[in-house]
C-alpha cells in the first residue's frame, strides 16, 4: 500500500548542471573566439632603433642596410635606422632631443667622439656588457669615450683629418711627393692653380677645406694650430692655451689662403662642399676625413669610397705640418646604448654585432690594404700611408672634449665663432684670440696657460 | 554553486535563473557591441594610418618638389629667388612636420608605430635648415658650382631618408590594411557566429532553465497533487519524498506529517466507526446518511435488511427515492427541501417499499448537518417503523368519523330509557339476537331510536370490542354511496385522488349499521346483497375482492314491503336483511316511559348547560304525556333541551306553545281506516315539513334548518322530503310564499 513518491530538486540540478556545462562554456568559448583574434597572434619582433652617423654619406647606406639585415637574420631583432643631420652639432641636437623623448628615442646611437661627456647622463656604461669586444680595441680610442670612469660608447669608426690631392696634377706639375708642410702646400697649390687656370679652368682652386662655421672648422683650425705649435685650445692640464702667438699665426695663415689658393666661398664650405669641389676636379688639394682601424694593431687606411672621377687620381696624405710637424684631428664615433631604451638587451646585442663586424672588417682590410687599387695608383701616397702608422698615432690633434666634458659644445662654438670671425676678416686674429680666451674662461672656469708640448 | 541554488526557495531560484538569462543576454549583446566597436576601431586605425601616410607623403613631396625648385634656381643663379624658396621650404617643412606629428599623435595608442617616423622628421627638421643655410651661404659667396653640387648631393640622403620614411609608413599602412581586411573578415564571421549562437544559447538556456524550473516546481506539485488526491480517496499511507530546502519540500514534509496524523486519526475513526456501526446495526431504527446532493453514504443493517439490499448496492444508488411510495414522494421531497433550505430538522411520515415490494409507514427524522460555512454536508436520516401505528391511526381516523357521527346520535339515545311494555318486548328481542351474528332489520318511526337499538345490539355482541360503523344511506348521493360503503381505488372516478377504504373495510371485525337502507340505489343494493351473501366485495374501481367479517344491522322507517312491491327495493335483499326484524314502538305507544325520559334528558342537558334543575313541573309532565310526539323521542329530547336552556328556575317547565296543538287533533280524530290513516299521516307530515322548509327558506340542516325546527335528524328529513316528493327548492326561490 505504501507508495512513496520521489522527486528532487536534484532533477533541476542535473539540468542546470548540463546547462552550466553549455552555458558556462559558451561565454568562454565566445570570448576566446572574439578576443583571441583581435591582435596578431604572432608577437611582433623587437625592433631596435639605431641613430647612426653617415646619413650624409649616402654611399654608406646600402652597406649598412646589408649589415643590419644580416643582424636581423641572425638574431631576429629588427633594426630601424634613423638618419642623422649632416653636422655634428645638429647630430648632437637631434640625439639630445630624441634621448629626452619618453617614447621613440633611439636605443642604439652613434656618438661623435667629442660628445660622450655631453650625453653622459643618457648613456649606459658598456664596460661589462662588451668586455669581450673591448679586448680587441685600441685603448687610446676607448679613453676618448670614457667619462667619470664609465665607458659610455665603444669606438666604432675612427676618422683622422687627412689631405687629399690630385696625383695627376702633382705629377703633371713635377711634384714627386705630396706637401709635408703648409708652406709646401701653399706653393704647390698656387702653382697648380695658376697653371690650371691658364689652361682655361677659371674656377680651379689650389686648396679646398671646411671654412663654414661648423665643428669641421674646429678640426681644420686645430690642425693648423698643431702644425704651428699653437696648442689644442684647452690643454690636457685644463688650462686655456688658445690665446698664443702660434695659434694666432696659424689662423692668419688660413685667412691668407682665402681668395688666394682657396675660394672665398670656402667660408661656407662644409665637408660635403669641399668634397664636391674636389671631386668635380675643381681643386688640387682638399682636407678630408680618413678612416682608421679601431683595432689595436689597425693600420691607417684611406676610405675614399666615392665612385667618382677623382677616385682614380686622388692621393691621400697626412695633414701638412709646420715647425713641429703636422697633425690630423681625431674624429669618428662610438656606439652607445640609451639609458632609456626599453630593449637594452637587444641594443647591446646590436652594439656587439656591429663592433665585432667592424673589427673583423678592419682586420680583413688591414691584411688586404696593399692590394687595394686606389693605393696602387698613388704609390707614393700609399707608401706614405703605410709608413705613417706611427706618425698618425703620434700626431693626432685631439679636441679638448675630454677636458671640457659637457661644456665642450659651448667651447667649440666659441672657438668656431672666433676663428670664423678671423677668416671672414670680421676680427683680427689677436683680438679674436683674446676674446675667445676670455669667453672660454667664463665657460669653463679653467685657468689660462701655455700650450703643452706633448699635446 | 548548483547545490547552493538547490537550497534556494522558489522565488530566489526564479530570480537567479532570470538573472542568469539576463546575464547571458548581456554577455551576448556586449560581445556584439564589442565586435562593432572593434570594427569601428579598425576603421579608425586604418584612417589614422592613412592620415599618417598622407602627411608623410606630403612631406616627401614638398621636400622633393622644393628641392627640385632649388636646383632650378641654383642653375639660374637667382640668389633672391633661392632665398625665398629656401624660406618657403623651411616653413612648409615645419608645417609638414607638424602634420606628421599630428597624424602620429592620432594613431591608436595600441597601433604599431614606426619608431623611425618621428626621429626622421626631427632629423629632417634639424638637418634641412642648416643645409639651406649652407646653400644660401654658398650662393651669397656666389659659388654657384658649390651650390649646385651641394643641392645635388644633399638630395640623395634626403630622398633616401624621406623615401625610407614613406616606404616604411606605406608598408605599415598596407600591413594595417591587410590586417584590417583580415580583421574585418574575422569580425564579420564572428558577428555571424555570435548572433545565431547568442540566440541559440539564449533559447537553449531559457528552455533548459524554464524546463528545469518548471520541473522543479511541477514534479513536486504533481506528487503533492497525487498524494493529496490519494489522501482524499482515503489512502493515508501516502508518502512523498521531496528533497531540497524550498517551499515544496517543506510542503512535502508537512504533507507526510499530516498523512501520518491522519492515518492515526483514521484508524481511530475506523475503529470507532466499526463500533458505532455495530451499534447502529443493532439498533431497530432505520438509519441512513446522505450527501448534500442526496447521494447515499451510509445505511445501517436494519435499513439494508428492510430494503433487501447490500450496502454496496445501496451506495450505487445515485439518489434515494425509488423506495418511497409515489404518493408520498412529493411530500418527502418538499420535506427534504425544507430541511435543506432551513437547516432545521424535519420529520416526515412516508411509506417505504420493503424488499418484497410491500410498503410500510415510517416516521423519518431528517437532520441536516452543516459545516462552519453553513454549507450542507450531510443529511442524517433516522426512520422509525410506524406502520402499525399508522394503520391503526388510519383506521382510527375513519372510525373517529363514524364515532363522531355516532356520538352525535348517542347523545340522543345513548341509553335505552324506559320500562314500558312495548320497550321491554324490544329489549327482549335485542337480548336474544345480539350475541348472534345475524343480520337485523330495525324498523320504526323516525326519532324512535333505531340506531340506539343497533348500538345496543353491537354492544351486546361478540364484536363489541371492534368498530361500530354507522352509515346513513340517505345522506349520500346515489353516486357516492357505493364508494362510501366499499371504498375506492385511486383514480376510480373524478375526485378519487387517493385510495379510500370503505365503511365495510373499516367495520371489518365489527358491526356496520346501515340506516335508511331503503334509500339505497339499485346497484348498491346488488353490492350489498353480495356482501350479505359472500362476505366479500370490491372497491370501486378495483378488481381485488376484499373479504370482511362484518355484522350488518339495517334500519328503515320506510315500508320496505311496499318498496319491494313498488320495485324500488330488491326483494332478495329485503329477505336477506329481514332475518331478524325488530320494530320499535313510537313514543305515543309508550307514554309510561315519558316521565323517565324527561328526567333523563333534563339531567343530561342541565348538566351540560351547568344548571341545577331539581324538579319537574307537574303540569309540564302532564302536558308532555298528553302530547302525541310525532317526532317521537327525538322531538321530546329537543323540546327538553330547549326548555332547559330557557329554564331560569330549579323547576323545569315548558311553554305550551312549543307543542303544536295538532297532535291533540291528531289524537282525537280517529282515522277511518288503516289506509286512510297512512294517507292522513303522510299529508300531515308533508304539511309540517313544507311549513318548516318554508320557515327555513328551503334550508334542511343547520340550527335554523327545517330538521332542527321539526326536531328530527337531517337524514330523516331528507328521507321524508324524498319520499313525500317535496320540492325543497321551491322554498329557496320563494322565501315569502
Amino acid at each position: 500500500m505504501s507508495s512513496a513518491r520521489r522527486c528532487s530538486v536534484g532533477d533541476f540540478a542535473v539540468v542546470r548542471h548540463k546547462f552550466a556545462k553549455i552555458g558556462g562554456l559558451w561565454p568562454v568559448l565566445l570570448l576566446s573566439l572574439i578576443f583571441g583574434g583581435c591582435h596578431p597572434t604572432k608577437p611582433e619582433p623587437t625592433t631596435v632603433s639605431y641613430l647612426r652617423l653617415g646619413w650624409a654619406q649616402p654611399d654608406d647606406l646600402p652597406e649598412m642596410e646589408t649589415l643590419l639585415r644580416q643582424f636581423t637574420r641572425e638574431t631576429g631583432i629588427r633594426v630601424r635606422d634613423l638618419p642623422v643631420p649632416e653636422t655634428t652639432f645638429d647630430q648632437l641636437d637631434l640625439s639630445r632631443r630624441l634621448l629626452k623623448q619618453a617614447d621613440g628615442g633611439p636605443d642604439v646611437l652613434a656618438v661623435d667622439v667629442i660628445w660622450p661627456g655631453v650625453l653622459e647622463s643618457d648613456l649606459v656604461d658598456l664596460r661589462h656588457d662588451m668586455a669581450d669586444e673591448i679586448q680587441s680595441l685600441e685603448p687610446q680610442l676607448l679613453r676618448s669615450y670614457e667619462s667619470d670612469g664609465k665607458l659610455l660608447a665603444i669606438p666604432y669608426t675612427v676618422q683622422v683629418g687627412v689631405l687629399q690631392y690630385r696625383t695627376d696634377l702633382l705629377r703633371e706639375y713635377g711634384y714627386q711627393h705630396p706637401p709635408k708642410t703648409w708652406d709646401e702646400l701653399e706653393n704647390m697649390a698656387a702653382r697648380i692653380q695658376a697653371g690650371e687656370r691658364t689652361k682655361g679652368n677659371k674656377d680651379f682652386w689650389g686648396y679646398v677645406w671646411q671654412g663654414a662655421a661648423a665643428e669641421a672648422l674646429t678640426c681644420n683650425a686645430i690642425e693648423w694650430q698643431a702644425a704651428a705649435g699653437g696648442g689644442r685650445i684647452i690643454e690636457s692640464n685644463r688650462t686655456i692655451s688658445v690665446n698664443n702667438p702660434a695659434a694666432i699665426r696659424s689662423w692668419q695663415r688660413a685667412k691668407h689662403w682665402i681668395g688666394w689658393i682657396s675660394p672665398p666661398s670656402v667660408l661656407a664650405y662644409q665637408e660635403l662642399d669641399s668634397l664636391n669641389i674636389f671631386d668635380k676636379g675643381g681643386a688640387a688639394f682638399g682636407r678630408i676625413w680618413g678612416g682608421a682601424s679601431i683595432t689595436r694593431m689597425g693600420l691607417f687606411r684611406q676610405m675614399h669610397w666615392r665612385n667618382s672621377l677623382a677616385q682614380s687620381i686622388t692621393g691621400y696624405t697626412t695633414i701638412p705640418g709646420g715647425s713641429t710637424g703636422g697633425a690630423g684631428t681625431l674624429g669618428g664615433s662610438g656606439l652607445a646604448v640609451s639609458q632609456h631604451s626599453p630593449h637594452r638587451r637587444e641594443s647591446i646585442e646590436l652594439g656587439r654585432f656591429l663592433i665585432r663586424t667592424q673589427i673583423h672588417s678592419n682586420q680583413v682590410e688591414e691584411s688586404a690594404v696593399v692590394d687595394r687599387p686606389g693605393f696602387r695608383s698613388a704609390d707614393s701616397a700609399s707608401e706614405a700611408s703605410r709608413t705613417s702608422k706611427t706618425s698618425v698615432r703620434a700626431r693626432l690633434a685631439i679636441r679638448p672634449s675630454g677636458e671640457t666634458g659637457p661644456q665642450y659644445e659651448q667651447v667649440a662654438r666659441a672657438y668656431i665663432d672666433a676663428v670664423h670671425s678671423v677668416l671672414t676678416g670680421e676680427k683680427v686674429a689677436p683680438e679674436a684670440a683674446a676674446a675667445l680666451e676670455k669667453e672660454l674662461v667664463r665657460i669653463t672656469g679653467f685657468p689660462i696657460g701655455p700650450p703643452l708640448k706633448g699635446d | 554553486m548548483i547545490s547552493q541554488i538547490n537550497q534556494l526557495k522558489i522565488g530566489p531560484r526564479l530570480m537567479v535563473s532570470f538573472a542568469a538569462i539576463v546575464w547571458l543576454m548581456l554577455v551576448g549583446n556586449v560581445l556584439l557591441v564589442w565586435q562593432f566597436f572593434l570594427v569601428s576601431q579598425q576603421s579608425d586605425r586604418v584612417s589614422a594610418f592613412a592620415r599618417e601616410l598622407a602627411a608623410v607623403s606630403l612631406l616627401q613631396t614638398d621636400i622633393l618638389s622644393l628641392d627640385a625648385r632649388l636646383d632650378l634656381l641654383a642653375k639660374s643663379e637667382d640668389l633672391d629667388a633661392l632665398g625665398r624658396e629656401a624660406r618657403n621650404l623651411r616653413s612648409i617643412l615645419s608645417a609638414d612636420g607638424e602634420s606628421v606629428r599630428d597624424a602620429l599623435v592620432h594613431l591608436p595608442s595600441d597601433a604599431p608605430r614606426d619608431i623611425g617616423v618621428l626621429p626622421t622628421v626631427e632629423a629632417v627638421k634639424i638637418t634641412l635648415p642648416p643645409q639651406l643655410d649652407a646653400v644660401i651661404a654658398l650662393a651669397v659667396a656666389a659659388d654657384w658650382d658649390a651650390v649646385r653640387l651641394r643641392l645635388a648631393n644633399e638630395k640623395a640622403p634626403l630622398e633616401a631618408s624621406t623615401s625610407d620614411l614613406v616606404r616604411n609608413v606605406q608598408r605599415q599602412v598596407s600591413d594595417e590594411l591587410a590586417h584590417s581586411v583580415v580583421q574585418h573578415e574575422r569580425l564579420k564571421r564572428r558577428i555571424l557566429l555570435i548572433v545565431p549562437s547568442t540566440a541559440l544559447v539564449m533559447l537553449l538556456a531559457s528552455t533548459l532553465l524554464g524546463l528545469a524550473i518548471t520541473r522543479s516546481i511541477s514534479d513536486p506539485l504533481r506528487l503533492l497533487v497525487q498524494g493529496s488526491t490519494a489522501l482524499a480517496r482515503g489512502d493515508f499511507d501516502q508518502r512523498i519524498q521531496l528533497f531540497g530546502n524550498d517551499e515544496l519540500a517543506h510542503l512535502g514534509s508537512v504533507f507526510n506529517e499530516t498523512t501520518t496524523k491522519l492515518r492515526e486519526l483514521y484508524r481511530q475513526k475506523q475503529s470507532s466507526e466499526a463500533e458505532l456501526r455495530q451499534m447502529l446495526d443493532l439498533t431497530p431504527q432505520y438509519l441512513g446518511v446522505l450527501g448534500a446532493d442526496g447521494t447515499p453514504i451510509y445505511a445501517n443493517r436494519a435499513s439494508l435488511d428492510y430494503l433487501g439490499m447490500g450496502l454496496d448496492e445501496w451506495l450505487q444508488r445515485k439518489q434515494i427515492g425509488e423506495e418511497i411510495h409515489p404518493d408520498d414522494l412529493e411530500r418527502v421531497v418538499s420535506g427534504l427541501n425544507r430541511a435543506l433550505s432551513t437547516g432545521s430538522t424535519v420529520e416526515i411520515e412516508e411509506r417505504v417499499r420493503k424488499g418484497d415490494g410491500s410498503f410500510r409507514w415510517f416516521l423519518s427524522r431528517c437532520n441536516p448537518v452543516r459545516d462552519e460555512n453553513g454549507k450542507m454536508t450531510r443529511l442524517y436520516l433516522a426512520s422509525t417503523d410506524i406502520h402499525d401505528r399508522k394503520s391503526a391511526e388510519e383506521r382510527l381516523q375513519l372510525e373517529n368519523v363514524a364515532l363522531r357521527e355516532e356520538i352525535d346520535r348517542a347523545s340522543m339515545f345513548e341509553e335505552i330509557v324506559g320500562t314500558s311494555k312495548p320497550l321491554k318486548a324490544v329489549l327482549s328481542q335485542i337480548a336474544k339476537v345480539a350475541p348472534t351474528d345475524s343480520t337485523v332489520l330495525i324498523t320504526g318511526e323516525t326519532g324512535t331510536g333505531k340506531e340506539v337499538i343497533a348500538r345496543a345490539l353491537h354492544k351486546r355482541s361478540r364484536k363489541s370490542g371492534r368498530a361500530f360503523i354507522s352509515v346513513n344511506c340517505a345522506a349520500f348521493a346515489p353516486t357516492l354511496i357505493s364508494s362510501e360503503l366499499f371504498g375506492h381505488e385511486k383514480g376510480a372516478f373524478t375526485g378519487a385522488t387517493q385510495r379510500r377504504l370503505g365503511r365495510f373495510e373499516l367495520a371489518d371485525g365489527g358491526t356496520i349499521f346501515l340506516d335508511e337502507v331503503g334509500e339505497l340505489p339499485p346497484d348498491t343494493q346488488v353490492a350489498l346483497l353480495r356482501v350479505l351473501q359472500e362476505r366479500e366485495f370490491e372497491r370501486v374501481g378495483g378488481t381485488q375482492s376484499i373479504r370482511v367479517d362484518v355484522r350488518i344491522i339495517a334500519a328503515t322507517n320506510r315500508d320496505l314491503d311496499a318498496a319491494v312491491a313498488g320495485g324500488s327495493f330488491r326483494s332478495d335483499l329485503f329477505y336477506r336483511l329481514q332475518v331478524f326484524p325488530i320494530e320499535i314502538p313510537p313514543l305515543r305507544e309508550r307514554r309510561d316511559d315519558i316521565p323517565l325520559l324527561v328526567e333523563y334528558f333534563i339531567d343530561r342537558y342541565a348538566r351540560k348547560a351547568g344548571k341545577n334543575i331539581r324538579q319537574v313541573n307537574q303540569e309540564t309532565l302532564e302536558l308532555l304525556q298528553s302530547y302525541a310526539w310525532p317526532g317521537n323521542i327525538r322531538e321530546l329530547q329537543n323540546v327538553i333541551e330547549r326548555s332547559v336552556i330557557l329554564c331560569e328556575t330549579e323547576t323545569f317547565s315548558i311553554d305550551e306553545s312549543w307543542l303544536p296543538q295538532q297532535p291533540q287533533t291528531f289524537l282525537t280524530a280517529k282515522p277511518k281506516s288503516q289506509v286512510e290513516l297512512s294517507r292522513r299521516l303522510e299529508e300531515q307530515e308533508k304539511d309540517m315539513i313544507e311549513e318548516a322548509l318554508k320557515a327555513s327558506r328551503g334550508r334542511v340542516f343547520g340550527p335554523t334548518g327545517a330538521a332542527a325546527k321539526l326536531g328530527i335528524p337531517r337524514s330523516t328529513l331528507e328521507s321524508k322530503i324524498k319520499s313525500l316528493k317535496i320540492d325543497k327548492n321551491r322554498f329557496k326561490t320563494d322565501p315569502e310564499g
